[in-house]
């Protein structure tokens, strides 16, 4: 299914909303809401507060994660903010500061 | 088309606010805000913008709400619904596209210098070579010593007419 990529070199500046998987490699700032998968990959930088059904995070991220199926902060990954999800998986040498409340109904 | 676009907002997604960067984008989605970009936004035909663009090049098959420039080309394709004001040097409307609003492509190159001084210089070269033509006949006449040497006919018969 086609998803939604914004590109290295790109920085949004608001809101992006939509049913499809998002990957972001370069910069978002604002609010991301979404039903399927969003993947933040290395070279990317998201200030945003976050709804997604998963979120993979390999890059930077500052900001409140609500997950209905998982959160995952990857070795590489780095992530400040409060994380709701009923599974999280965090990697050995990834950065996180923050509450995580995993007592959510699926 | 959508060859080498780093970027995709798919049709499902809305991306609201400030677009900037520098690649290209295929708009599936919809897009509301602005958008800065040093590369080519296309706009799919099922896809939406209300937004204004600065862009290099912009190519429309869907719709467009807002005001756009371009530093090269702007392209309404056949199925293109455009409301607002368009400024790039090179705009094409193909057949079929909709279009409200003002079209600016720059000022028109009104007094371009360029077939006057072509006409000018036409005159001046054609009374130059007529003197010349007969400054070249007379030293092709003088060397008629040479035909001594020669002992073959043709030579002989040529130059025997000449001297006289």
């Amino acid at each position: 299914m086609a998803s939604t990529v914004i590109g290295s070199s790109i920085t949004v500046d608001g809101e992006i909303t939509g049913a499809e998987s998002l990957v972001v490699q370069g910069a978002v700032k604002g609010r991301i809401a979404i039903a399927e998968n969003l993947f933040v990959e290395n070279s990317a930088t998201v200030e945003a507060d976050i709804e997604a059904a998963s979120v993979e995070v390999g890059g930077e991220v500052t900001g409140n994660v609500t997950a209905t199926t998982r959160v995952e902060i990857k070795a590489e990954g780095r992530m400040v903010g409060d994380v709701r999800s009923p599974r999280i998986h965090i990697a050995d040498g990834a950065l996180f500061k923050g509450s995580i409340d995993m007592d959510v109904e699926r | 088309m959508a060859s080498k676009a780093a970027t995709t907002i798919a049709a499902g997604t809305v991306v609201a606010g400030r677009i900037e960067g520098a690649e290209d984008i295929d708009l599936l989605g919809r897009i509301e805000g602005s958008v800065h970009l040093k590369g080519a936004l296309r706009i799919d035909e099922k896809a939406r913008a209300d937004a204004d663009l600065e862009v290099t090049r912009l190519e429309i098959r869907g719709i467009l709400v807002g005001n756009a420039t371009a530093t090269d080309t702007i392209e309404l394709l056949g199925t293109a619904r455009v409301i607002g004001d368009l400024v790039a040097p090179r705009i094409i409307v193909r057949e079929g596209a909709r279009f409200r609003g003002l079209l600016d492509m720059g000022d028109a190159p009104d007094e371009d210098d360029a077939p006057r001084p072509a006409q000018a210089r036409r005159p001046a070269p054609t009374p130059a070579r007529t003197p010349t033509r007969p400054a070249a006949t007379p030293p092709r006449t003088a060397p008629a010593a040479r035909p001594a040497r020669p002992a073959t006919a043709r030579p002989e018969g040529e130059d025997a007419g000449e001297e006289p």
